[in-house]
């Protein structure tokens, strides 16, 4: 169960991260990290928002800057649920 | 309590500078800067579904976030109000506000020197200081210390939303209820923003004007907390130390001993312009750099047992009030409050003693500081 979530949760941000940034969708694993991604504060905090709306989470934007990969930031948002 | 509390937590997009020599160099050096907050919030306003007006008119006031020609004279103006050379203007206000919260003391026999005295008298000095009188108290107190979180970095969009509503109806406050002066006695202190309406700035509209006095009135609440860490350091010093708290020279001499270690502002937060090194720190363009003061000054146990050495800290040797052009505007006007809010306390109250073993950490916000601190007044 909470696999599945965990990968609800990275496909939805890899879908959020290629509608702010020219990358494509094949290039942003589970193992890529924001900052090689290059996604700013902006981005980070407006996406933190759309994981809130869509999972009904609390998200600190500080926390997906301080997590090493999407897989990372997916397993510290169920965490926190 | 006693741990450390941001060791390795710089990561790229953050770096925390933890020692005193790079965080004065960053403090002094303009190829830092403030965060681009107003950016920041119109590029959310414009692309969230978050209507985030009135916290953009705050932070275009807050200088904190100011920049440029906009900064310097506002900067400029308030310090003609409040700064340390208006001191004989304002300097009656603290006396009234000290003395009202120990004459209130006596009612009592068990007190909390945070809901009892430090807040009070930095509510009833302040609120005069800059003309502030709120209708409706209890929520204008409730919503403040929020005031303080919008300095943090990257605040959630749920915060933000939260944030707006109440600094709307903060503001509506300020304006509605203006602390006008109507029984002025021949020389008597005019609140800033009398002053600020009366005496317009070029490009200043009223609704700045009540946007800089809100972010200033929250700005002060480390009034509050600074001077409750202090009283609480001094409460628990040994008791030839405890014994000087009532000693205007000794008290003189020892705080900026006591700020350094007691100042409750946990981070200043600076964006750099430029690729940077400073030492062992690399610090590229764009990255947020946050200098840790708790770290700096207290190794990051804010509440641990101060050494009372003879060694002289003066004002320059720490950064308790920041440093560089957005030193604290209201600095000249915390220090001498603190000052005479110490020896007034202790001069009254000799045998004050803490009366619980654990300490009550404000703990879901970064600043420094206590909820509350009970003490018996006698022994
Ligand atoms: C013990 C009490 C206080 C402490 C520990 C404190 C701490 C600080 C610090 C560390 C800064 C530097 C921020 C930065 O560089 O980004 C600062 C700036 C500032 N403080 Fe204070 N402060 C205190 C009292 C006050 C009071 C009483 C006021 C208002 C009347 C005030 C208003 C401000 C403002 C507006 C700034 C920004 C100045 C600028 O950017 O040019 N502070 N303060």
């Amino acid at each position: 169960m909470n696999n599945l979530k965990e990968n609800d949760i990275i496909e939805f941000v890899r879908l959020k991260i290629v509608e702010r940034t020219d990358i494509d969708i094949d290039d942003i694993t589970e193992e890529s990290s924001l900052e090689e991604i290059g996604l700013g504060s902006l981005d980070v905090v407006l996406i933190s928002g759309e994981i809130e709306d869509e999972f009904k989470v609390e998200v600190d934007p500080m926390m997906m800057f301080e997590s090493k990969t999407l897989k990372e930031v997916a397993s510290r948002v169920i965490a926190s649920k | 309590m006693s741990e450390n509390r941001n060791a390795n937590k710089s990561h790229k997009a953050f770096v925390y500078i933890n020692d005193i020599k790079t965080a004065m160099e960053i403090s002094m050096d303009n190829h830092f800067g403030p965060p681009r907050m107003k950016q920041h919030l119109l590029e959310i306003d414009a692309q969230s579904n978050l209507d985030l007006s009135t916290l953009i008119l705050i932070v275009e006031n807050a200088l904190f976030f100011m920049s440029g020609e906009r900064h310097a004279i506002l900067k400029q103006r308030i310090l003609r109000i409040i700064g340390p050379a208006k001191k004989r203007k304002w300097d009656y206000i603290i006396e009234e506000a000290i003395s009202e919260s120990i004459s209130n003391l006596s009612a009592t026999k068990q007190i909390d020197l945070i809901a009892d005295f430090t807040y009070p008298i930095y509510r009833n000095a302040t609120q005069r200081l800059l003309g502030i009188s709120p209708e409706n108290p209890q929520i204008f107190e409730y919503w403040v210390p929020k005031l303080q979180e919008l300095l943090e970095p990257l605040l959630p969009l749920r915060t933000l939303g939260k944030m707006e509503e109440a600094f709307k109806s903060l503001l509506q406050e300020v304006k509605r209820n203006r602390n006008t002066n109507t029984d002025m006695k021949k020389n008597e202190f005019i609140p800033l923003i009398d002053d600020l309406i009366k005496n317009p700035i070029k490009n200043f509209t009223d609704d700045d004007y009540y946007a800089v006095i809100l972010v200033l009135y929250g700005a002060s609440l480390n009034i509050s907390q600074t001077l409750g860490n202090i009283l609480f350091q001094l409460l628990k010093a040994p008791e030839e130390i405890k014994k000087m708290a009532s000693n205007p020279k000794w008290v003189n001499r020892n705080l900026e001993r006591l700020i350094k270690s007691a100042g409750s502002a946990p981070y200043v937060h600076r964006v750099s312009s430029d690729d940077a090194r400073y030492g062992d720190y690399k610090i590229k363009k764009n990255d947020n750099v946050l200098l840790d003061l708790p770290q700096i000054h207290t190794g990051g146990c804010p509440f641990q047992q101060l050494d009372w050495g003879e060694e002289k800290i003066g004002r320059n040797d720490h950064l308790a009030f920041g440093r560089g052009i957005h030193y604290c505007v209201g600095a000249g006007f915390a220090r001498h409050l603190m000052e005479r809010a110490i020896v007034m306390l202790f001069v009254e109250y000799p045998d004050l003693v803490i009366v619980e073993q654990t300490l009550d950490i404000v703990e879901n916000n970064p600043i420094v500081a206590l909820n509350s601190l009970k003490c018996k007044l006698n022994e």
